[in-house]
């Protein structure tokens, strides 16, 4: 893994896979307790009245309750905004890279990125892994160790710090 | 076994940094682990090694034990972390199974409107879970996630020993100290023990090939080995 190239201060592709996965942990655990409390998934038959008075039939096809993501992927994508996008942004370091000691930065300047071009970088992050994530995969090839797109477009790098 | 007499000497006084700094632990550790060069190493000894600086053969010493060492320590193998881990999920089974019957046995059947056809309303008999099941479902994970962090972050990473690797004889230390892992760490290892399920379980596939029998991203991000007692 350390092959003397000038990228062996980026961190490596396990602990860049490491960090992203406990910043997605809270997303996840969010993102299921919020569906629970404001999705409302149901489950039911249709019913039909006929008649006079009108009486309840039942006739084919079993529908599922509306399921409302909205608030969900929301509250989902303000965590992910303030950690990995502010949090990241200013400091560096998401609760991830804090807790495993890693930190991003400019990969000409070793500045931080600031919050947009940070908020920018999760959101391209998502493109990374919508390309059957052979995005986040990059790192293991790349000279630099960046990942395909977000690294790459918003000219950052992973380092210890 | 003559190799594991570090981990004799060690079992003397386990709790004695459990709630120590890193640092703290790897100063009092530094003795049993030169110790355990010595006598591993004894035999097999240079006399070129006794005449070099007292730090350089100690530090050279070392490495030669841990490569010595590292091969024959009793590690616990791929199954029985897989039995200490499902003990540790037994209470896990239980309060949740018991909040998911609470919450089937709340759920709520009623006619609700879900669209209209040329002025007709659609009802359907919709089953939903009531707010009380959801409620008890929510409390119940996060009893679920207290309980996991106790006991797999903090007693694990205090003690080396979670409940099912208590009951089966197995501790977790510090590869390089041989000491517990502390707290931190132990918090750390549990959060990325979910990334290593959530990679495919290839993180947690990794012991049965890998030569210390670790985990791909949280044993070896912590520097966890785990051992037989």
């Amino acid at each position: 893994m350390n092959s003397g190239t000038s990228a062996s201060d980026n961190a490596p592709w396990p602990w860049r896979m490491a960090t992203t996965g406990i910043d997605y942990l809270p997303v996840f655990f969010v993102f299921w307790l919020s569906s629970m409390i404001f999705g409302r998934p149901g489950q039911g038959m249709v019913v039909e009245h006929y008649g006079d008075p009108p009486r309840p039939y039942y006739v084919a096809g079993e529908v599922a309750g509306s399921v409302n993501l909205l608030i969900p992927i929301v509250l989902a994508s303000i965590i992910c905004l303030v950690n990995k996008g502010w949090l990241e942004g200013t400091t560096g370091q998401s609760v991830g890279k804090m807790l495993l000691g890693y930190r991003t930065q400019d990969m000409n300047t070793g500045e931080v990125l600031g919050p947009a071009r940070a908020s920018i970088r999760w959101i391209l992050l998502n493109i990374d892994i919508a390309i059957c994530l052979v995005g986040i995969l990059w790192p293991i090839w790349d000279l630099k160790r960046q990942t395909l797109v977000s690294d790459r477009l918003t000219q950052s790098v992973v380092v210890k710090s | 076994m003559c190799q594991a007499c570090p981990m004799t000497t060690d079992e003397q006084e386990p709790l004695e940094n459990a709630n120590g700094t890193n640092e703290a632990s790897e100063d009092a550790v530094a003795e049993p682990v030169e110790d355990a060069a010595e006598q591993a190493a004894g035999p097999n000894e240079d006399p070129i090694d006794e005449g070099q600086g007292e730090s350089n053969s100690a530090a050279a010493t070392q490495t030669a034990t841990k490569k010595q060492v590292s091969s024959s320590l009793p590690y616990v193998s791929w199954g029985g972390r897989v039995l200490a881990y499902l003990i540790d999920v037994v209470p896990v089974l239980i309060v949740g199974s018991i909040a998911n019957l609470i919450a089937r046995a709340t759920e709520t059947t009623s006619l609700e409107v879900i669209g209209r056809n040329g002025g007709q309303d659609i009802t359907a008999e919709v089953t939903r879970t009531s707010a009380a099941g959801i409620a008890i479902e929510v409390l119940a994970v996060i009893a679920i996630l207290l309980y996991w962090f106790w006991n797999k972050g903090y007693r694990e990473g205090t003690t080396g020993k979670s409940i099912g690797k208590q009951v089966l004889g197995f501790t977790t230390v510090d590869e390089t100290t041989r000491r517990s892992l502390g707290a931190k760490n132990g918090c750390i290892r549990v959060l990325l023990l979910f990334v290593d399920f959530f990679i495919c379980y290839i993180g947690v596939l990794w012991p049965l090939w890998d030569v210390k029998k670790q985990t791909f991203l949280s044993d070896r991000f912590t520097n966890a080995i785990v051992l037989r007692d």
